[in-house]
């Protein structure tokens, strides 16, 4: 038995700190930095004045290049449901300047979307593992503290280098309006299944009425906004689909005075191809020009972007659309940004 | 509880521990307490009842037929006994192969509360148990043992954990004695079934989740694919239920191993079978001696002309059909190999030109190599109604499994087989491994080299393991059986 002990006790030691030193060579591989989006949350900034959250829209949402005056982050992971936008918010609220603005993308199917299964996992590289619904302590250790684990098939990379790191999901060059409108179809066709699955469940207006209250708890200036679609993709959404989406952003402006900016049926987007990588998503030139107006128009900065583009002077917001304008002062928003030109 | 979870591994360390630890003679308690708790864990809590009625009801008429002198006083007894835990079978099992729903019944009965009612499963393991009863039941009507006079030790049979959830299907000849047997702790014993142990685990887990990702997707909407990727499917499949069975068994005997029992054998390279009498000989071993033992010769075997023997071989394989579920598909599965087995019978005795002890001869290396692959299609073309979700489905696939030309086979080869690369890759490691062992137990060998090359070897292993491994914790394929 002692003999049995002795052994075992010196192979799984070995074999610790074998792994240990396989699970340092594999967090600094490319294939890992790049692998889902986690490793940027090792690098948020201290002092951020725009904090964008949402799901591919917060990801890839906005693009902060080139403007001195913001320091901003995108906190979205793909297909993050508010529950988590709420948790990163509370996690990394401490990154935060104070009046920092607080971007919530919401839309007809972010207030439908729950936890997904394999999205809920990649938390435990973001955040602390209480924040995780059901946590568990081996997916803890599996994630988070070895993530050499569940490197299946990306352990070649502790071989050879990543080659394309970073792709950009959204870039989607040289895609004909046929792609669009079958892009469009799919995304109603997820539309249509969540619909089916919440039947019933509601909205998920609460966790939204926590972050805003979390924010003006903290300094923080929380904006709900519903990014730009292109008009393929705003064809499918029936009035009725609209409706129930509006009654509880409305419920939310009118509880919290909340400012709400909704893109959603912009002009200056809506026939704009070129400006998306599919029918729901900014591509990189649709970002940086929608970063620009977002911008201005939460009176972070001046107009001087609606001037380059030239689409601003188009027009307003659809009918629907609040209008930062119109609804909330931009002094609102004037104490994260002292300085700003 | 599955056997590759951590709550498992959780639950045998402290079973292992304390059973080393404690007087001999509290053991036997020690692995019922353990095998109960095991069954109530993994299976639904009431459902111990149906355990407990099958063991009592054992026990009872196992003693009182140990009183009786002669077979027509036993017979009575080993009626009741057998009618009560078939009754539990059939009652659990196999009422909704007619089209009856179990769980409404129940619940129209009030015997169900709630609107979800029970989610109503058969008894955890009520297929394997049950048989392991009724050769008891047998052996003791026939003779060949004596009735167990502890009630603890036969509950400890019937239930004993390492086997309850999928088998091996143990016999009363082999277990009970060494239920009874006082086991020390042996270094070389609990090394050898740690490796054993580990190497089930990783057929489990690398090998037979990662087919099963594949074969999921296809199987999983068969009317979306045609050719190719059937084919694969299939083909995966096979390995995939070979990887997933043999890694289970593999892993309940190196659990037994450690406490010191030895549990029977499930598996021997059946792939490498040249016909089909030798694949179930060497396929799922303790099932089928089990079916030759009580089923195939109380029903007069190869005795008596020769369409009874080929009546009675097909009868076990429907029953063995039968036995793995409750559909149509598993009972055209045994018939078909039924009909393999008929076709390989009556090729044996027509090359032989008699009816006793006809086998094939063998042959050069290239035949038995032909004959081997040829086997193998052929076992393969069963599995085919053995996985799919019902007979039409299978239907399907046999009839556009081979829908591909020739140009489906050369873009195979340009694009290196993508998609199906990694899988080919793995189930040729396994063939490799098969082969390998053909030359000797691969454990076995790999314990004779020093410490300083084995344990690199090990290490490989793990880390493969711990890597590469599909870590959905899905369940044993067997075990829905």
């Amino acid at each position: 038995m002692k003999k049995f002990i002795f052994r075992g006790a010196c192979f799984a030691a070995i074999a610790l700190i074998l792994l240990s030193v396989l699970n340092l060579l594999y967090v600094r591989t490319n294939g890992y930095k790049s692998l889902d989006g986690t490793y940027k949350f090792r690098t948020v900034p201290d002092g951020i004045n725009v904090m964008n959250l949402g799901s591919s829209h917060g990801e890839f949402g906005l693009d902060y290049g080139g403007i001195d005056t913001v320091t901003g982050f995108n906190f979205g992971l793909r297909g993050q449901s508010h529950y988590f936008d709420l948790q990163v918010l509370k996690e990394y609220g401490s990154k935060l300047a104070e009046g920092c603005v607080v971007l919530i993308p919401v839309s007809c199917v972010s207030l439908l979307q729950g936890i997904d299964p394999d999205q809920r996992i990649l938390y435990y590289r973001v955040l602390a593992h209480g924040s995780i619904p059901d946590h568990d302590a081996v997916e803890y250790i599996r994630f988070r503290l070895l993530p050499i684990l569940t490197a299946s098939f990306n352990a070649r990379y502790l071989i050879k280098d990543r080659e394309d790191v970073d792709p950009d999901l959204f870039a989607c060059p040289g895609a004909d309006e046929e792609f669009y409108i079958y892009n469009a179809l799919y995304y109603y066709g997820l539309f249509e299944d969540l619909k089916k699955e919440c039947a019933g469940s509601g909205y998920s207006v609460g966790i939204l009425g926590e972050m805003i209250a979390f924010c003006r708890d903290n300094g923080f200036k929380p904006v709900l906004i519903t990014t730009p679609f292109t008009n393929h993709y705003n064809y499918w959404y029936t009035a009725d689909d609209y409706s129930e989406f509006y009654a509880a952003i409305a419920c939310l402006t009118e509880e919290y005075g909340v400012p709400y900016l909704d893109y959603s049926h912009d002009p200056r987007f809506g026939e704009r191809l070129d400006l998306f990588g599919d029918s729901d998503h900014l591509n990189p030139a649709g970002r940086k020009m929608f970063t620009q107006i977002l911008l201005a128009d939460l009176g972070i900065t001046h107009d001087a972007a609606r001037d380059e583009t030239g689409a601003c002077s188009t027009g307003k917001p659809a009918a629907r659309n609040p209008g930062p304008e119109t609804d909330y002062p931009s002094s609102y928003l004037s104490g994260a940004f002292r300085g700003a030109t | 509880m599955l056997l590759n979870t951590l709550k498992f591994a959780a639950f045998f360390l402290v079973i292992a521990v304390t059973y080393f630890a404690i007087p001999y003679r509290f053991r036997w308690a020690l692995l019922l307490a353990g095998s109960y708790y095991f069954f109530i864990v993994g299976g639904k809590p009431h459902y111990v009842l149906v355990i407990l009625v099958s063991t009592a009801v054992t026990y009872y008429c196992g003693m009182r037929m140990g009183e009786k002198e002669t077979r027509s006083g036993r017979g009575p007894f080993l009626a009741i006994a057998i009618a009560v835990n078939l009754g539990f079978l059939f009652f659990f099992k196999y009422l909704n192969l007619f089209g009856i729903d179990l769980e409404s019944l129940l619940a129209h009965a009030n015997i169900l509360e709630g609107s979800e009612g029970l989610g109503l499963i058969v008894p955890l393991g009520i297929s394997f148990y049950t048989l392991q009863t009724l050769s008891y039941l047998v052996d003791v009507y026939r003779g060949d043992i004596r009735p167990e006079r502890h009630f603890g030790y036969l509950a400890l049979y019937v239930s004993f954990f390492p086997t309850l959830l999928a088998g091996p299907i143990e016999r009363g000849s082999h277990l009970l004695p060494q239920l009874h047997g006082h086991y020390r702790f042996d270094y070389d014993r609990v090394t050898y079934a740690i490796k054993l142990f580990a190497w089930g685990m990783f057929l489990k887990i690398v090998i037979a989740d990662r087919l099963g990702l594949y074969v999921n997707q296809v199987y999983g909407d068969v009317h979306s694919y045609r050719g190719l990727p059937l084919l694969f499917a299939t083909l995966f499949f096979a390995v995939q239920l070979y990887c997933d069975f043999a890694g289970y068994t593999n892993m309940t005997r190196a659990c037994a191993m450690i406490l010191g029992y030895d549990l029977l054998e499930n598996f021997d390279k059946p792939y490498f079978a040249r016909n089909v009498r030798e694949f179930w000989r060497r396929w799922h071993i303790s099932l089928t001696s089990w079916l030759r033992d009580y089923l195939y010769v109380p029903l007069g075997g190869n005795r008596g002309p020769r369409w009874r023997a080929y009546v009675n071989v097909l009868i076990v394989f429907l029953v063995s059909g039968l036995w793995h579920g409750a559909s149509w598909t598993f009972v055209l599965w045994g018939a078909l190999h039924g009909l393999y087995y008929l076709a390989y019978m009556a090729f044996t005795q027509l090359a032989a030109g008699s009816k006793e002890g006809a086998e094939e001869r063998h042959g050069g290396k290239l035949l038995d190599t032909g004959k081997i692959i040829f086997t193998f299609c052929l076992v393969g073309l069963a599995w085919v109604l053995f996985r799919a979700s019902s007979v039409s489905d299978a239907f399907d696939v046999y009839r556009n499994m081979f829908s591909f030309g020739w140009s489906d086979l050369s873009n195979l080869f340009t694009t290196w087989f993508e998609g199906y690369g990694l899988y080919l890759l793995v189930v040729l490691f396994i063939f490799i491994v098969g082969l390998i062992g053909l030359r000797g137990p691969i454990i076995e060998r790999l314990g004779r080299l020093p410490i300083y090359l084995r344990w690199p070897v090990y290490y490989v292993f793990l880390f493969t393991m711990l890597i590469f491994a599909v870590a959905t914790g899905s369940q044993f394929i067997y075990m829905q059986f």
